[in-house]
């Protein structure tokens, strides 16, 4: 397992440096700069912007010089938001962002695993079938309909909470946490049930039955562990897809989040703002990742034996 | 249990049984049966139903779901000689008869000083000014644009009190200046009549006031045609699911926008199972030293956010379909890899394929004509559940005004300027819902037929 472990960390930094490189050179091949406008600057102008700013000699001379200044720690300055470095940016718009993923997360983990626990325990009733199909509808319904659909009901009809913003952790939280955890509490719901039904087919569980162990002890001390395997592993791709329906969320709920700064930065060629957010949204999902890896390596004693 | 037996010793292959099972599964039936309405309507419909997604009728504004009005463009042309310019659909006439009003246009500026109406202002043209105190707005009312052109529609008719505070919603924040134009509908009725020679102008002649004038040309505005008659029928045109804000036709762009999703999804998938099937098939047929290497590459690229590279790819570069294709294809290929990898790992030990290899077939010929056809089952589920999943992705990128330009809009992007143009009480719902329910019904068709395909291609369920 420690071994397993180790393996896995010494590959954090050079996936990083992968994704940073192809980032880096992406966006220097895209036409236009973060000083190009309709108004034709003066040509001593954009020498000194570009002296000032670190964007003088070849693209990877550079390179090099930002891999240097990352490993201290530094973005670098934001081209587009003057007085704001890209450090001072991203703290200020990743409280919101991080707050409202893990809200969503924990709504969409509890929510599904329940769900899921009951169609199977249930399974063939109809209300499998309904939790089911209603999961179904869960994965097809695109965010930014059950979003509006949700601000319109509970917001404009029944004004029981408030209809967007950010306030921190309060009630304004609510439904765009239940947006993007939507289609995330579909799927764990899915997985669960499958995985459920999967174990309670198995032998060890005859056998447990044939000892005359309640029903309760059955489901929940030898079969829940090895039905919820399924949904840790879907948990690393569904942190990184969480970050990109946030993208989404954060737009109708008009939250103050860092996928807004991504977008925008992207459109101006703020060239260290996207970068600075790759980097963070990349570190932030092999880490994700790698702990998934950790908490799996734990429940399934078969992961890091093989060797 | 006995008919169970009897399947048994009627061997099938293992692609028949799992379609068989197919057949039984209720819920992959009724996807299969959505997909394939759906499909079925956005290819065909467009065919029958004629209109462009992008032909507009500025004036006629969001019209709810089954409005219909006169079968005229926002601007007519008729020069006697050349062909006319109007709906395409009259161009098989002999004689037009337009019956139109004229409008009145008035221009009425109104100015505030410390949030209160200062002046209110009207001029006719250029010339006759009105300054009044109170006034009460009847008619059409448009925010004027600079040019001086109708701009966004004001709903409610306002009454106006100098120095009093102006209505909310009225001005821009931190504006004080607002330029309007009212637009009112006089009694007379003019009609034109303009007769045709295979769609080349012969005559025109304008009935007003018991004055019958002949002219050589003439330019009719939608927003004043009442009727139109094309040799004694007249003529509407009706939507039947009504218009968006620019009068655009949303049962049309729908068909379209459909297409796009669909192509999307489709070629999208398609590009991704391409990649990945080569790259898994090579990586678990050589195995080894190959395979961990190809593998370790596989989980390399797996930690890589990769929806922020396309978001990149869409932004830096000229979002055309190709790039949109092969983008959201490079995202997906990791994971046909993985399976198609999975499955040739255990059928390389095989009997065919060793029978293959001593008949001294090359490494090239048993993984693409023996192992590959093999992961058909997997491959196939793969898909369905593949092509929902990018229809959602690229609805997503088109949500964020990452769509797809040069092209007519993809759903997503009719869905996103739904949820812009709803209207603060949801009065125009229907920009909202039908593209919206025609999205709901591709993906959940899709989701359930690839559940159904999932189940019958399961080893664990076979007789």
């Amino acid at each position: 397992m420690f071994r397993y472990l180790l393996r896995r960390l010494v590959f954090v930094p050079i996936i990083l440096l992968i994704l940073i490189t192809i980032t880096f050179f992406l966006v220097r091949m895209a036409p236009g700069g973060p000083f190009s406008s309709d108004r034709e600057l003066p040509p001593g102008v954009e020498e000194a912007l570009t002296k000032r700013y670190n964007l003088d000699g070849s693209v990877v001379s550079q390179y090099g010089r930002y891999l240097v200044r990352l490993v201290q720690g530094d973005l670098g300055p934001s081209l587009k938001q003057k007085d704001f470095s890209v450090n001072e940016i991203i703290s200020n718009h990743l409280p919101p962002s991080i707050l409202l993923g893990i809200t969503a997360l924990l709504i969409s983990l509890c929510a599904g695993v329940a769900a899921g626990l009951v169609s199977a325990l249930k399974s063939n009733s109809l209300l499998d079938y309904s939790t089911m199909a209603l999961a179904v509808i869960g994965i097809s319904l695109p965010v930014f309909v059950f979003g509006p659909l949700l601000q319109t009901l509970f917001s404009r009809v029944f004004h029981i909470l408030p209809v967007s913003g950010y306030r921190g952790i309060s009630l304004h939280l609510i439904l765009p946490a239940v947006t993007l955890g939507l289609p995330f509490a579909a799927r764990f719901a899915r997985l669960t049930r499958a995985g459920m039904l999967d174990i309670l087919s198995e032998d060890f569980i005859t056998t447990a039955r044939s000892k005359g162990l309640t029903e309760r002890t059955i489901v929940l001390r030898h079969a829940l562990k090895g039905a919820l395997l399924p949904v840790v592993s879907f948990l690393g791709p569904a942190i990184a897809s969480i970050t990109t329906g946030s993208l989404v969320v954060e737009k109708i709920f008009n939250i103050p989040g860092l996928g807004r700064e991504f977008v925008e930065s992207a459109l101006n060629r703020d060239y260290f703002m996207i970068m600075g957010t790759v980097i963070l949204y990349g570190t932030l999902i092999i880490i994700c990742n790698l702990a998934v890896d950790i908490v799996y390596g734990f429940l399934d004693p078969r992961v890091g034996n093989e060797n | 249990m006995k008919t169970k037996m009897e399947q048994v010793h009627k061997s099938y292959s293992p692609t028949r049984l799992a379609f068989m099972r197919l057949l039984r599964h209720r819920l992959a039936l009724f996807g299969l049966f959505l997909v394939v309405a759906v499909s079925a309507a956005v290819v065909i419909v467009p065919v029958f139903y004629g209109g462009s997604p992008k032909l507009t009728r500025v004036w006629l504004g969001a019209k709810s779901p089954g409005f219909t009005h006169p079968d005229c463009l926002s601007k007519n042309i008729f020069i006697v000689g050349t062909e006319a310019e109007t709906s395409p659909s009259l161009s098989d006439a002999d004689e037009l008869i337009y019956q139109t009003k004229n409008f009145s246009r008035q221009e009425v500026r109104i100015t505030t000083r410390r949030g209160k109406i200062n002046t209110i202002m009207f001029t006719d043209g250029a010339r006759h000014i009105e300054e009044l105190d109170t006034s009460t707005l009847k008619g059409d009312l448009f925010r004027s644009n600079d040019d001086g052109t109708p701009g966004e529609k004001l709903e409610q008719a306002f009454v106006l009190k100098k120095n009093s505070a102006p209505p909310g919603g009225l001005f821009d924040e931190g504006s004080r200046v607002l330029m309007m134009l009212l637009i009112k509908a006089d009694d007379e009725v003019t009609q034109s009549i303009v007769t045709l020679n295979n769609s080349i102008v012969t005559s025109i002649t304008v009935k007003q006031d018991n004055n019958e004038i002949s002219s050589e040309d003439l330019i009719i505005k939608g927003r004043e045609v009442i009727s139109v008659i094309a040799d004694g029928e007249e003529r509407r045109v009706s939507h039947l699911l009504g218009t968006d804000k620019l009068g655009r036709d949303l049962f049309i762009r729908i068909l379209y926008g459909g297409r796009i999703s669909l192509l999307v999804g489709i070629v999208a998938t398609l590009v991704s199972i391409v990649i990945g099937l080569s790259y898994g098939a090579v990586s678990g047929y050589f195995g080894g030293m190959v395979d961990s290497i190809m593998m370790r590459i596989v989980d390399v690229l797996y930690g890589l956010p990769f929806i922020f590279l396309v978001i990149l790819l869409m932004v830096l570069f000229d979002r055309s379909l190709i790039l949109f294709f092969v983008a959201l294809g490079l995202v997906q290929w990791l994971t046909v890899a993985r399976i198609v990898r999975g499955q040739i790992l255990s059928l390389r030990e095989s009997e065919f394929v060793e029978a293959a290899k001593m008949s001294g077939a090359s490494a090239r010929k048993i993984i693409f004509s023996y192992l590959i056809p093999h992961t058909i089952g997997p491959v196939i589920v793969y898909t369905t559940l593949t092509i929902p999943l990018i229809i959602l992705e690229e609805s997503f990128l088109a949500y964020i005004g990452l769509g797809i330009t040069n092209a007519s809009d993809s759903l997503g992007s009719l869905v996103e300027q739904g949820v812009r143009m709803l209207g603060d009480a949801g009065e125009n719902w229907w920009l909202l819902l039908c593209p919206s329910l025609t999205m709901i019904f591709i993906l959940f068709g899709m989701n359930c037929l690839g559940d159904g395909l999932r189940d019958s291609f399961d080893p664990k369920r076979a007789l």
